[in-house]
Formats: structure tokens, sequence, C-alpha cells
């Protein structure tokens, strides 16, 4: 292998309006830490409309430079035209590493230039690491994260994209950055035309794919009208509805909205059980959540074993202040 | 050529990652006893779409799957659902998605194959590299995360699967690779026995003996473990146990561990809100 | 002298119109029924019969004695007997008579005529009583379970009542027609209905009255010949033949022909297209049916005689399952079906209802056509073993607490522990396997598990209609079994306790019920129960250990052998036990129709006033467990297995 000079690291970029998303600057404190000793740059690669906030948010976090190809928030979330103008850039110039969010766009782009340029690529890591000698090292996540392969990365560049919260945002490295621009979005050839938008309504998503669930069970009462306290918590909470099996059968709750070993297994990032005992026909059905807040009375509730916080109350008590604090934060 | 699309889809048998797993000797040893692997449900999707559009538009489907044992079971799988045709790449790197990609692009490329589909990220590698090598070489389009599609001739209307559950509609032309998610289909039950039927058909069989992926070089295959997180600084809300808690494990809350959050009503409403706000479901913490 | 006018009285035309009439007209009604049996060949070959000796006691038993019509109604009973016997001594009778007539044998003279006259009158006494019960049971109490019509219910019970009633009237006018006989005032009925009829008819006019009634007669026996096979009472003919040629056990499902299965009736073998016309849709099958009484929409008479209707022609549906489109059974009746065998256990005429219903599962299962959660489960079951998508290493997880010897491959085992699926995963059943184990060790039993390696019988994969699947995991369990040469294999689980006696094929294996084994232990001393409770017990006989395998006293005496426990028995008890909806894979199913079966057992045992439900199946309890739960009697009756509650009782 040729003597590899540039300890370069472009960071792909991915924001939520205002704000970098979490996962991007988890990689950019990466890349400015492996960067600083190794003695080399970190640029930022920004897609759509990239405001002065996010440019002095980029900045902040030790961006030397920012590289933006602009376009409106459609073109930025297609991967084809990210991934094209990012491999457009990567034409001119060569640096070591490109280090994406292993979101599901930031996987996306990295693929697509990987495969087009034929380089190598690590999805999916818990850490990437600059050598001493210039080689990149990657611990990804293979086999549904049970294990881990370790590569080398010996195209340049490399791409790889981190986990979300694997790294977590360290310490500002605050730099003025020099703003570069790059042809527009639009101006990528794309074989795939944006359509159109549909936002997930989470009272009639199918609760696979909620993101947020409030799930109740027997615990919450006897009377089908103590429903109605939990609809507002899921509204509150921009989660959807859904049960166990008990009110399913009592017929209180559709079957589509019952979670467990003869309804269905979701994997939402927050869920909320209300008065479920957490019996193994249902926890089969939600044991992939990501953040689990179970509520029982119960102590010895067999949910308590899966759950992150871990809730001894009444909730009769508890939901209503809950929501009252909710409500506050409007 | 016959009428109709002529639809491939690619199919890949992976050890279920529900049972444990261990590394012995630099491979992977899945602790059962027999060995427990399935077809990807994004992949049993994937067949049981393309066996729908086959209905609708005519045509034919043509599986494949890369790799040695495993791959034929796979096949018999998708040749029990009705694919009329089964190509087996003979391959033995497993976790080398580039390689199978350019294996599978080249078998596909000679049958001139209107669209491709297959899964997003399989459930070994999960490279998400196989869809995206395979549209390049094919010089289709390539969409991912599909969970819909609408066929009008040549044209694609096309759902796409974005996070929360939220969708995007776009379009393409064919031909196309799709590498879709497990919601585009309910599969269809295939029995044991109409698996063991077919056996009886034939599977095409092809070697394939690329080197290894450009630039990506397997080192080892290690048990996955978390790295230190960094932390900005504990949060000077938490009492002292719980700052010393967090730095020692930095941050990174155990399941296992953990008491009980208990009490009076607004304590416990206040611990709930807490929580949701660190986690970055609710909004007023930065 | 004494002896039998036979017909002198009628005109000789007359006879000849007689003679060609009936005989015809039987002509014409065998030639019909021979048709039947066209039906029946449409079938495949049936599998060896049942052994000899067990088909002709059974045949006397329903087909002569007719001892199942009468249980449990005892009404029901007798009526039957009566037109049953009525009609074959009438039919004797006048066989005697033709006898005696055509081939000048002189039987009906002296005191045998005596005799005869007294019998005939008497039963034919019989067939008027019983017939007239058959119509006031189906037209004025209304019983429901006779609420599925026949073409020619009522006609032929009307026909056969007037052949009855006729001949007594024809023998009245005989009798004042000879002069009035002495010796027939042992014809009683005759005799009564000779001083009735010479209250109206005028003593010079008998001769003509009595040609007028017999020819009546005769026209409502050629009536009755002509009906006799467009109706219901083709069972004369196809019942005791069904019963005769019994095939089937309750048990074991009969064996998958090779290929692919179908849902046409040539599929079906020609004993079951026989049983389809055997069927007297009497209703008992679907009184007893659980998926019946909770509102499902599966009646096992109505699959049966739907299929019948297919068969003959009385409908015409494009397929016999109505999946995407018309036809004979719709899959959510197939699927409402728990396998407990209540329907074949009551049925008088040896119907095998489940195997026709998991017939035709396989042709859905095979087909595809299943739905979630059972997908999920049946996938579930062929990778990992068990239908909970759980890694097989988490089987032994509760064995390492409490130190029970996990057996290694190829170690020799005398016992061995089959723990089972919810044995080792489900809450509710785990607590019975820790019980079992306690026990076992108490007693000083030796016994190892063998955890991981144990796959899931298959039981509910058969019954689901998934053959291929059931097989596969036979085989690899099969093997495991053996691999440790055992002379005994102790299961708490009926099901698998079914399957591993009649399908498995473990020969030189004892296979064993916990229920059984642990009365056992008790009853030699091994298991001193000291601590008692006043408890009220009731058992539950679970289908698959009372009905299918004939074990109802262990339980009962292992329970009984517990200080202090009152045990009383539900209404439906022993082999009409009602059955707690988890069967048949019904654990694995989704058919949220009506009421939910447990509930319906557990308000059984609730009115009958206990304070525990005692269960000797693992699926039974998870069925009830939840159910005091949800009707807010938490704490006033639990759910607890025979062993959980010899656990108790032994420090």
């Amino acid at each position: 292998m040729q003597a590899v000079d540039t300890r370069d690291i472009w960071v792909v970029a991915e924001s939520e309006g205002e704000r970098p998303k979490e996962v991007t600057l988890e990689a950019l404190c990466d890349a400015r830490e492996q960067a600083d000793a190794a003695h080399g740059k970190v640029s930022v690669m920004a897609f759509g409309a990239v405001s002065e906030g996010l440019i002095a948010q980029y900045g902040r976090y030790g961006a030397e430079r920012v590289l933006i190809a602009a376009g409106s928030d459609e073109e930025a979330r297609s991967a084809e035209r990210c991934a094209g103008a990012l491999g457009g850039a990567l034409k001119d110039e060569r640096p070591r590493l490109v280090l994406c969010g292993a979101t599901t766009l930031g996987r996306d782009i990295a693929a697509r230039v990987a495969a087009r340029a034929r380089l190598g690529l690590a999805n999916n890591c818990n850490w990437v690491r600059l050598r001493p000698d210039g080689g990149v090292e990657a611990a990804r996540l293979v086999y549904g994260g049970k294990l881990y392969a370790r590569v080398a990365l010996t195209s340049v560049p490399a791409v790889a994209s981190l986990r979300p919260g694997a790294a977590g945002v360290g310490k500002p490295s605050p730099r003025q950055p020099q703003v570069v621009a790059l042809p527009p979005l639009s101006q990528v050839a794309a074989r795939v035309s944006y359509r159109g938008f549909v936002p997930a309504d989470p009272r009639t998503v199918d609760i696979i794919e909620a993101d947020r669930i409030v799930a109740v069970g027997r615990g919450i009462g006897s009377r089908p009208e103590a429903l109605a306290l939990y609809e507002q918590l899921a509204d509150r909470l921009g989660a959807s509805l859904a049960s166990s099996r008990p009110l399913v059968d009592a017929g209180w709750i559709p079957f589509e909205r019952q979670v467990g070993q003869t309804g269905k297994v979701v994997a939402p990032r927050l869920y909320l059980a209300c008065g479920i005992s957490g019996a193994s026909h249902h926890t089969l059905g939600m044991k992939s959540a990501e953040c689990v807040v179970a509520v029982n009375r119960d102590k010895n509730a067999e949910i308590f074993k899966l759950a992150d916080l871990k809730v001894a109350a009444d909730l009769e008590a508890v939901v209503p202040a809950l929501l009252k604090r909710l409500e506050a934060q409007k | 050529m016959s009428p109709g699309l002529r639809i491939a889809v690619c199919v890949k048998q992976v050890l279920d990652t529900g049972v444990p797993l261990a590394v012995a000797n630099g491979a992977v040893r899945q602790e059962a006893p027999w060995p427990i692997a399935r077809v990807g449900a994004a992949e049993r999707a994937a067949l049981e779409a393309a066996l729908r559009w086959r209905e609708q538009m005519g045509g034919a489907v043509l599986a494949v799957s890369v790799g040695q044992d495993e791959a034929e079971a796979a096949l018999r799988l998708c040749l029990a659902r009705g694919a009329e045709r089964a190509v087996h790449i003979v391959r033995a790197d497993r976790l080398d998605a580039v390689g199978s990609a350019s294996a599978v692009a080249r078998v596909l490329a000679n049958e001139a194959v209107d669209l491709v589909v297959c899964g997003g990220a399989s459930g070994d590698g999960a490279s998400g590299l196989f869809p995206a090598v395979l549209a390049a070489e094919l010089d289709a389009a390539l969409l991912t995360a599909v969970s819909g599609v609408r066929l009008e001739g040549r044209h694609l209307e096309v759902e796409r699967r974005l996070e929360r559950g939220n969708r995007e509609q776009v379009s393409c032309e064919l031909p196309a690779v799709l590498a879709v998610e497990p919601v585009l289909a309910e599969p269809r039950y295939i029995s044991v026995r109409a698996v063991q039927a077919a056996r009886e058909r034939m599977v095409e069989t092809v070697h394939s003996s690329e080197g290894p992926s450009p630039g990506y070089d397997l080192l080892a295959l290690e048990p996955a473990k978390p790295r230190p997180k960094r932390v900005s600084g504990p949060d000077a809300r938490l009492s002292a146990m719980d700052r010393l808690a967090h730095l020692v494990t930095g941050g990174v809350q155990q399941k296992q561990s953990g008491g009980f959050t208990e009490g009076a009503a607004d304590q416990v409403a206040d611990a709930i809100l807490r929580y949701l706000q660190d986690k970055g479901f609710v909004r007023g913490r930065t | 002298m004494i002896g039998r006018q036979i017909l002198g009285n009628i005109a000789g035309w007359l006879q000849v119109v007689m003679y060609v009439t009936t005989l015809g007209s039987a002509a014409l009604a065998i030639a019909v029924l021979w048709r039947h049996v066209a039906h029946w060949r449409r079938g495949r070959a049936e599998g060896p019969l049942l052994p000899w000796q067990e088909r002709w006691p059974d045949f006397v038993r329903r087909a002569l004695a007719q001892r199942d019509i009468g249980d449990p109604d005892r009404l029901a009973g007798w009526m039957h007997r009566m037109i049953f016997w009525g009609f074959v001594v009438l039919f004797i009778a006048t066989t005697l008579t033709a006898i005696d007539h055509d081939f000048g044998l002189p039987i009906l003279h002296g005191p045998f005529y005596l005799v005869f006259a007294f019998l005939s009158d008497l039963f034919g006494l019989f067939f008027v009583i019983g017939l007239g019960l058959a119509l006031y049971r189906r037209y004025g109490l209304r019983l429901p379970q006779l609420g599925y019509r026949r073409p020619g219910d009522g006609l032929i019970l009307a026909l056969l009542l007037l052949v009855g009633l006729s001949g007594f009237w024809v023998e009245g006018a005989r009798i004042a027609q000879t002069g009035w006989p002495g010796y027939e005032r042992v014809s009683f009925v005759g005799w009564t209905t000779a001083l009735v009829l010479s209250a109206v008819v005028p003593s010079g006019s008998w001769s003509a009255v009595h040609q007028e009634l017999w020819s009546l007669h005769v026209v409502f026996i050629v009536g009755l010949f002509a009906a006799l096979p467009f109706t219901r009472l083709v069972h004369m003919v196809t019942t005791p033949a069904n019963i005769l040629l019994r095939a089937r056990r309750l048990g074991a499902l009969r064996p998958v022909a090779a290929g692919k299965p179908v849902a046409e009736l040539e599929a079906f073998s020609w004993k079951q297209l026989l049983e389809l016309e055997a069927c007297t849709s009497c209703g008992r099958c679907s009184s007893v049916c659980p998926a019946t009484a909770s509102g499902k929409p599966l009646s096992p008479m109505l699959v049966i005689q739907h299929l019948r209707e297919q068969l003959q022609g009385e409908r015409h549906d494009p397929q016999l399952i109505a999946n995407d489109g018309p036809g004979v059974i719709d899959p959510n009746e197939l699927w409402s079906c728990t396998t407990c065998g209540a329907c074949e256990e009551i049925c008088p005429v040896a119907i095998n209802h489940i195997d026709r219903i998991v017939d035709l599962r396989r042709v859905l299962a095979e087909d595809g056509a299943l739905q979630q959660p059972t997908t999920r489960a049946l996938e579930s079951m062929l990778g990992k073993g068990n239908p909970w998508d759980h890694a097989p290493s988490e089987r032994a997880r509760w064995a390492e607490r409490l130190g029970i010897r996990v057996l290694r491959e190829g170690e020799p085992c005398e016992t061995i522990y089959w723990v089972g699926c919810a044995g080792a995963f489900d809450e509710q059943a785990r607590k019975i396997t820790e019980a079992v184990a306690k026990l076992c060790k108490r007693a000083g039993v030796e016994f190892g598990i063998l955890g991981p390696r144990e796959g899931c019988t298959g039981d509910f994969a058969r019954r689901l209609g998934e053959e291929g699947l059931f097989q596969t995991l036979a085989e690899r369990n099969a093997a495991a079994i053996r691999s440790h040469q055992p002379k005994r294999l102790l299961t708490h689980c009926p099901h698998c306790l079914n399957t591993f006696v009649r399908e498995y094929g473990l020969e030189g294996i004892e296979v064993v019920h916990h229920a059984a084994f642990l009365e056992q232990l008790v009853a030699a001393g091994k298991l001193p129960l000291t601590r008692g409770g006043v408890q009220r017990v009731t058992f539950h006989d679970p289908c698959y250990l009372g009905r299918y395998n004939g074990i109802y006293e262990a339980p009962r005496l292992a329970l009984g052998a517990i200080p202090e426990v009152e045990l009383k028995e539900m209404g439906r008890t022993r082999q009409r036990s009602f059955c707690c909806g988890g069967g048949g894979g019904q654990v694995l199913l989704n058919v949220p129709i009506g009421e939910r079966i447990p509930n319906l057992r557990f308000a059984e045992a609730e009115a009958l006033g206990v304070d525990v439900i005692a269960t000797a199946c693992p699926f039974c309890k998870i069925m009830l467990a939840p159910v005091p739960a949800e009707r807010g009697v938490e704490g006033k009756i639990a759910v607890k297995d025979v062993a959980e509650l010899l656990a108790e009782a032994c420090v």
C-alpha cells in the first residue's frame, strides 16, 4: 500500500431545522479528536438549506471548513443527490476518511458513494480511528449488533458511518470555519424524482413503526373510560396508543394495537408501559424498545426487568400529574 | 424475451440473531443445538412483492443467492413460493457485500432484468452496500427503504419509509434496484412440505471467484462491547451518588441495575418528565 | 285353529298391485341407495379398519343397544330405541307373514302365532309412541339442535307414523272382518282398534273397509319406500355401515397423503364420504362444542352436513373452502376448532369430525393461507424449536436455579422429564415444572432434562395442518430422546403425552403423565402430604388427558390425598369435560369472534363455589389463570396445577 499523506477527515452533516443532529456532533467530535492527533483538518459536508447558525455550530465543534451543496429540504433528503454531490466533491479532493452518522440517510449516502467510487465502507461503527501510519480502522456492528467486525479501510478516502449514541458529544473545540459553496443539489443527475412527504400521524400509524408508544394494560382500571387519560398522554407525547392483550380481549382497544405474542412486535424509541404486568407473551412484543418506562403499582411485576425507568407508583395519581407537566411544557 | 417484467429477487439466509452468537477461531459460532438460520423479513417481503408484481404485469421471477449451503436453502424457499428460476452463486465469503453484489450483477446483466428487489441490510453484514453496488454496476436507479410500490408500465411510483413512521413519495423509471422494508408485503407462509417439494426443482449454479472488496480488510470478529462514551459533564441537578455513577458508567444506563422511582405523585411525575427530557422525547433540557 | 288370515280378504288384482308397487318402490329405493355408493367411491382409499374385536362390540353397543343415543338425553334414547326396534320387529313380522303366504310355510299358527301377535302389537305400539315422541321433539318442543332441516324430515316421520297407525287400523279391521276370533285378544292394540272402529263402521261393510284400509296401508308403505332414499332415513343403511367400518380413534390424526393436499371431495377417503351420509344431523356434537357455545362460526354438525350437501348435490359451491370466494366451509369455522374431541365422544354414530377439520386445515396450511400470529409461531417452531421466539439456550434457565441435571449429548438417563415449551418459557406453566421437580426430588426420583435440545413436540403444528413441520420436529425430538436410552419419559403436558404415545412411535419407552406419576408416589407413601388448608377444589379434566387418553381418576386420587381438600365435580366432567379453549393450536391463533372459551368454563367452576380450579395441563392453566383477575375475583378463586397443590401440601 502506498504511503497515504492526507490526514483530513470529512464529516457528512445532518440537521433538524436549526440544530445539527446529535450524531453529526458526535461524528464531528470524533473527527476533531482524530484529526488533532494526526495533524489533519476537519471539513463538514452539509446539504440543503444551511443557515449561519448551523455553520456556527459546526465551527463550534471543530470544523475548519464547511462545504455546502445547497438545495431544498426535499433535495437534502435525497440520498441520491447528496451522494452525487459528495461524490463530485471527492473527485477534486481526497480526504483520508469520510464520516457520516449511521442514520437511515447517512448510511444510504455512505453506501452510494462507496459503491460508485469503489471505496472501502464500514457502516454502523461504534468507533473509527485514524492510525498514526495513516491507516483507518473501525469496529462495526454485525450480526444484529451482537458482534464486532474490526476492519481496516485502505481506500483513500475510506467511508464510515458512526452509530448514534455510541460516541457521545464532547466538549466544543471552536473554530471559525471557511465556507465553500459546491454546485447545488439540483445540478446532480438524479434518476429518482421527489413527489411528496407524508408525515406520520401517531394516531393512525401502524404501531410497528411508531416512534413512541404509550401502552396500557389491565392496571389502568376497570372501566373503559379510564382510557381517555392515556389517549391524552399519547397525544401529548406524540405517541401511538397500544395495549397488552387483556384490554383488546375486553373490546376496549382494536387488535391492531395489541403488542405481544399474538399481537405485533414493536420497536419504538420510547415505550411507556402503564399498568402492564409484563408477562412474557407481552414482553416478547416490545423487548426491542429503546427506552422503556414502566409504571406499575406492583414492584414484582415482570415488566420492571425490562424497564429503564422503573416507576412503582399509582397510575391514577401519577399520570394526571405527568400530563399537567407536559401541558406546561407546550 | 418473454413479455412482462423480468424481476430478480436477491435473498440470503443468515444466522438468526435472536440466538446467542460467539466467536471461535475467528469464525462465528451459534449457541444452539441445531443451526438456526432464516431468510430475513425484508427479503421475504421482497419475494412476496415480486411475485405479486408478476401476477399483475406478467413476466418471470428469478431468485438469486450467494453463498454455500445456506444459499441453497434460501433458494428452495423462493422456488416453493413460486419463483420460476433460481440461481446459486457459489462463493465462500459470507460477509463480503461488494463481491457478492458484483457477482450477482454479472448474472443479472446477462438476464436483461428490469427490476431487482432485495433487502436493505442483511441480518449478518448489514453494510447496505449490496443494493448500492448492484445499482451502480447495472446502471439502474436505486431506491432504498421502499415500503410501497405502484407499477405503471416502466414507471414506478414508490413510497419510502422514513424515520418515525413518516413516508416519502418518489418516482423513477425502470431499470431499478429496490432495497425494501418488511412492511412492503406480508409474506405468505411457506410450509415445510412445500420447501421439501421444491427440492425436486432445478437450481442453476454459478461459481464466483471474485477477489476481496476494494479498500476493506476484515481483521477480526469479536464480541461487541460498548465504547467509552464521551460526556460533556455530569448533570448538576443529579445527586452526588448519581453524578458519580454517571461518570463511572459513562452515563450509559444498564437495564439490570437502577432502583425504583417512587414517592409522591408529583415527585414521581417530575422524575418521569426529567427522564423523557434527558432522552430527548420532550423539550426543556439542552 | 289359531292362525292368521293373510290377504284373505284382499282382491286378487289388488294383491298384484301391492306386490308390484311395493317391490317396485323397494327396488327403486335400493337403486337410489346404490347411487350413494357411487358417492363414496369418489373417495380415495381408507387405511386399515380398527380390529374387528373392537368394532363388533362397539357396533352392538351403538347400533343395537343404542346406548350412545340416550347419553345424556335419555328420552331421545328411548324414543329412538322404540322406533328402531319397533321397525325391526314389524319388518320381521311382515317378512314372516310374506314367507308364510308366498312360500306356504305355516309359520303363523298355533302358540307361536300368539307370541308373534302379541310382540308385533307391542313393538308396533312402541313404534308409534316413539314416532309420536319424535314429532313432539321436533315440532312441539322445537329443540334447537334439531333446527337443521333436511328434505322430507316431516314427511318421513309422518309416513312412518302413518304406516304404523294404518297397520293397526288394518289389523283392527281384519280382526273384525274375520269375526273377532278370541285368540286375537293377544293383539291387544289391534283388538282395541277394532273396538273403536266398530263404533263407526257398519257391521256389514267390514270387508270393504278392511280392503280400503289395507290399500291405504300399502299406499303409505310405497310412499315410505319411495321417499326413504331421498331423506335422512338413508341413515338406516349408512349409519350402521359407518359404525361397523370404523377406522379411526380419537388421538392420532390420519397421516397425510403424498402430494399437495387439495380441498376436494375426492381427497377424502370413501369412509369419510360415507360418514357424511351417516350423520343424522342430531346436533349432539354442536351442543357440546366449546366453539359453538362461545359464539364462534364453527358448528361441527354443520361442517359435516354442508359437506354432505355438496356431496349429494344439494349445494353447488365452486370450492370446499371459502377462500377468496364462496365455498362450503369458511376458514374461520376451521380455525375455531380446539380439537377437544367432545363432538367425537358424544357422536352416537362414530363420526370423526376432527380428522375432517384438520384435513381441511392442511389444505390451508400448505397453501400458505395462514395469518399472523400463527405464521410467526410456526416459523419460530421450525427455527428455534418453540412457538415464542425464545432462543433454545433459554430453556433450562429455570433448572439452573434448582440444580436440575441437564443431560449432555449421549448421556444415558432412566427417567427423562420432558418439560415442554410452556413449562420452560411461560410463567404460569413454569410453576408446574418447578413443583414437579421439587416433588420428584422429595420422593427421591432421579431424572434429567434435555434442556436446549428439547424442541416443541409438534402437537400444535400438526393440528394446525403443518404436517411437514410436525415431522421435522418429531424426528429431531425422537432422535434426541432415544440418544439417552430412557426407560421412562415423564411429562406434565397432555399434548406432549398424546403425541408421544400415539404419533411418535417411541417403542420401549414408557410415557407417563405427571398426575399419574405423582399419584403413584403418593400412594406408595413417598410423598407425605401433611400440610392442608381448607380448600374446595374442582378438577377440570384436560381434553387431551381425559377424552384422548382416558386418564380421569389419577388426578382425583392425588387431589383427594391432600388433607382437608373437598373435591367437587362440575356438571361437565370426565368424558364430558368442557374445553379450556387452548387446544388445536388455539394458543397460537387469533379468532376474535364471540366469547372467550375459558371464560365459559370458569363461570361453570365459579357457580360451583370453589376456591381452586385444579388442572393437569399447562395450557389449561395458561388459558384459565388470567380469568379470575378479568372477572374481578382474583384472590377468591385460584387456578393451580395438581402438582402445585401437591407441592404446597408436601413439606
